[in-house]
């Protein structure tokens, strides 16, 4: 988690000293990080449980249903994820000059850095990987979960932010909040 | 296929699968479904071109600007100054809550920002000084909304990326609804503290003197909205640029104040990215609906279907703010914008409204979406910061404020003007 953030905050002081010179080409720079760091952020977002759920009759389902739903939840995230990561895949084999059959012909972007696109769109594709390997797992710990028959495991992994807050509260109220 | 649509999307996000994903899945169904799998090649490019959108690029920017403010002080001394200046009013201090909202919003572009930032600076005040706790926490959850009204605003870039609108337009014709609407804000404070004089509180003593020497505390805020608004204006940055510099600014401000640390940019960047793949997400899968929508013919079906109903452009236009009204009590913000906009807006243009003025309709809906319970953000994000007391508290309180909402609607609707005139004498 730590290298994480220090990934980002080094994209970061990159883009702001990009930022500050009028330099030619620093929109499509910052572009790339921006491209890049949210790629790489995709995971973390997923283990801080931030991703937007309308949770409006989900919290109203009882135990067993919502774990369930936390898995679908994930299921479809991680299934509409793949798509967009298997196209960052041809975008990036594409550029590679695979169709050629020769890797020596990169795409070049068409701007005055004629940036080897490959490159940032390496690094992007990577990022979503990161976030499918980050999904997978957590997937697997689900289920794991599941055939315990732990709910409360599972939604203190993958639960909507309100229910989780309900679930820490309790814990603590019982004393038993020391269990990560 | 419009039925199809609606059907899929509803049951999705009434499972509460995540947003961005509902979208996404709805999207790869519809080009299964009515496509014939033809556009997904097309779909990688795509994905790519607005990854790297350099509008775009613009929201973990301000993001990040908010989260500096935040972290830095800056917001704090703001609001002691805006105590100095308003409390006089019948209400006191709330008019300070919704005055620091209105100028944190100048520079931020975020309603969930502004009332997180005011809301920790305001609230030990109420007890302290004996206010009427429920309408101090509703002034802090409806004066935070102004976020995304008053430029610059994140959920404005985006309304202009998906419709092809000017973003430095719609930040123009945001000034005058967003001062407006702070106003009636304070109006409603005014009308609820002379009716029942006891929700006042405790007034606090000011002079002249202490004015005066808590008007060097305005400055940094004021400098960052000329920073990033002026940079627009004058010509020489785009919003992207102009968010770049005004963090650059928030930073050196931070310095000034001794309060830049490692650990401070490290928590500013951490919550900033986790915002922003969060939004991108769901930002990819609405281009992609808005891509599919526009090809397999539904936008064109959608708007045959209105139009099919006889309806004039304003009945049509009612009919829209009652189902965004109900709506935005079940929906977050940035889902709801990105979710109806490449359904609603093609119908709403070709009725002939404007754009620009339907952009700013849609924040102000979207404001009141943050403050109608069940689900409304900025209900949520006040009541996080309170930690502890009944979460009805806040919803009561915010009430009276959803109403000065809907009175600005109207307003909007009566005078469109209030947002195009001032565009108008720019552009």
């Amino acid at each position: 988690m730590l290298i994480f953030a220090a990934f980002m905050v080094t994209f970061d002081v990159l883009s702001r000293k990009f930022i500050g010179w009028s330099m030619a080409g620093a929109d499509e720079i910052t572009g790339y990080i921006f491209a890049i760091s949210t790629a790489w952020a995709y995971g973390f977002t997923l283990l801080g449980r931030s991703n937007v759920r309308i949770d409006a009759l989900y919290e109203r389902f009882p135990m067993p249903l919502r774990a369930l739903l936390d898995i679908v939840a994930l299921c479809a995230l991680l299934i509409f994820m793949s798509f967009v990561t298997y196209w960052a895949w041809r975008v990036f084999h594409g550029s590679m000059g695979a169709p050629f059959g020769d890797t020596d012909v990169w795409s070049l972007s068409i701007t005055p850095l004629s940036t080897p696109l490959a490159v940032p769109q390496g690094l992007w594709f990577f990022g979503l990987v990161l976030f499918e390997i980050t999904a997978f797992v957590l997937l697997l710990r689900l289920l794991a979960s599941l055939f315990r028959g732990d709910w409360t495991a599972i939604q203190l992994r993958a639960g909507t932010r309100t229910a989780t807050e309900e679930i820490e509260a309790e814990l603590t109220s019982h004393g038993l909040k020391d269990r990560d | 296929m419009l039925l199809f649509t609606v059907l899929v999307l509803l049951v999705l996000i009434a499972l509460a699968i995540p947003v961005g994903a509902a979208l996404g899945i709805l999207a790869l169904a519809l080009d299964w479904e009515f496509g014939g799998w033809n556009f997904y090649p097309a779909l990688g490019e795509i994905t790519w071109q607005y990854s790297i959108e350099f509008i775009l690029a613009a929201v973990p920017l301000f993001i990040l600007l908010g989260e500096i403010l935040l972290r830095s002080g800056i917001a704090e001394r703001m609001y002691g100054a805006m105590v100095q200046w308003l409390s006089w009013l019948p209400g006191g201090l709330m008019h300070s809550n919704i005055g620091a909202c209105a100028m944190f919003a100048a520079t931020s572009g975020s309603s969930v920002a502004t009332a997180a930032t005011i809301g920790t600076v305001a609230l030990p005040q109420a007890e302290k000084r004996g206010y009427n706790e429920r309408l101090f926490l509703g002034t802090l959850a409806a004066g935070g909304t102004l976020g995304i009204l008053v430029p610059p605003s994140i959920n404005l870039i985006i309304y202009g990326l998906l419709t092809d609108t000017s973003v430095p337009q719609l930040y123009l014709a945001g000034f005058i609804p967003g001062l407006l609407l702070a106003t009636l804000f304070m109006a409603t404070v005014i009308i609820a503290c002379t009716w029942k004089r006891e929700w006042g509180g405790t007034p606090v003593e000011t002079s002249w003197a202490s004015r005066i020497a808590s008007l060097p505390h305005l400055l940094p805020p004021a400098f960052i909205f000329l920073v990033v608004i002026g940079s627009i204006y004058a010509g020489f940055a785009t919003p992207t640029e102009a968010a770049s510099l005004g963090v650059v600014a928030a930073l050196v401000l931070a310095a000034a104040n001794r309060t830049l640390t490692f650990r401070m940019l490290r928590d500013a960047i951490e919550g900033t990215m986790r915002t922003t793949a969060m939004v991108m997400i769901i930002i990819l899968a609405a281009i992609f609906l808005n891509f599919l929508f526009g090809l397999i013919g539904l936008t064109q079906q959608l708007t045959d279907f209105v139009t099919g109903l006889g309806w004039g452009p304003t009945e049509t236009m009612i009919a829209l703010i009652i189902f965004f009204i109900i709506l935005g009590c079940f929906m977050e913000t940035f889902s709801m914008l990105l979710t109806t906009t490449p359904l609603v807006a093609p119908i709403v243009f070709s009725m002939g409204f404007d754009p620009v003025w339907y952009g700013i309709l849609l924040t102000v809906l979207l404001e009141t979406a943050l403050i109608t319970p069940p689900i409304g953000v900025n209900l949520y994000v006040v009541q996080g910061v309170r930690k502890g007391g009944a979460m009805n508290d806040v919803i009561i309180g915010a009430l009276p404020f959803v109403v000065t909402m809907f009175a600005m609607l109207v307003l909007l609707m009566v005078f469109p003007g209030l947002a195009t005139w001032l565009p108008s004498l720019f552009f």
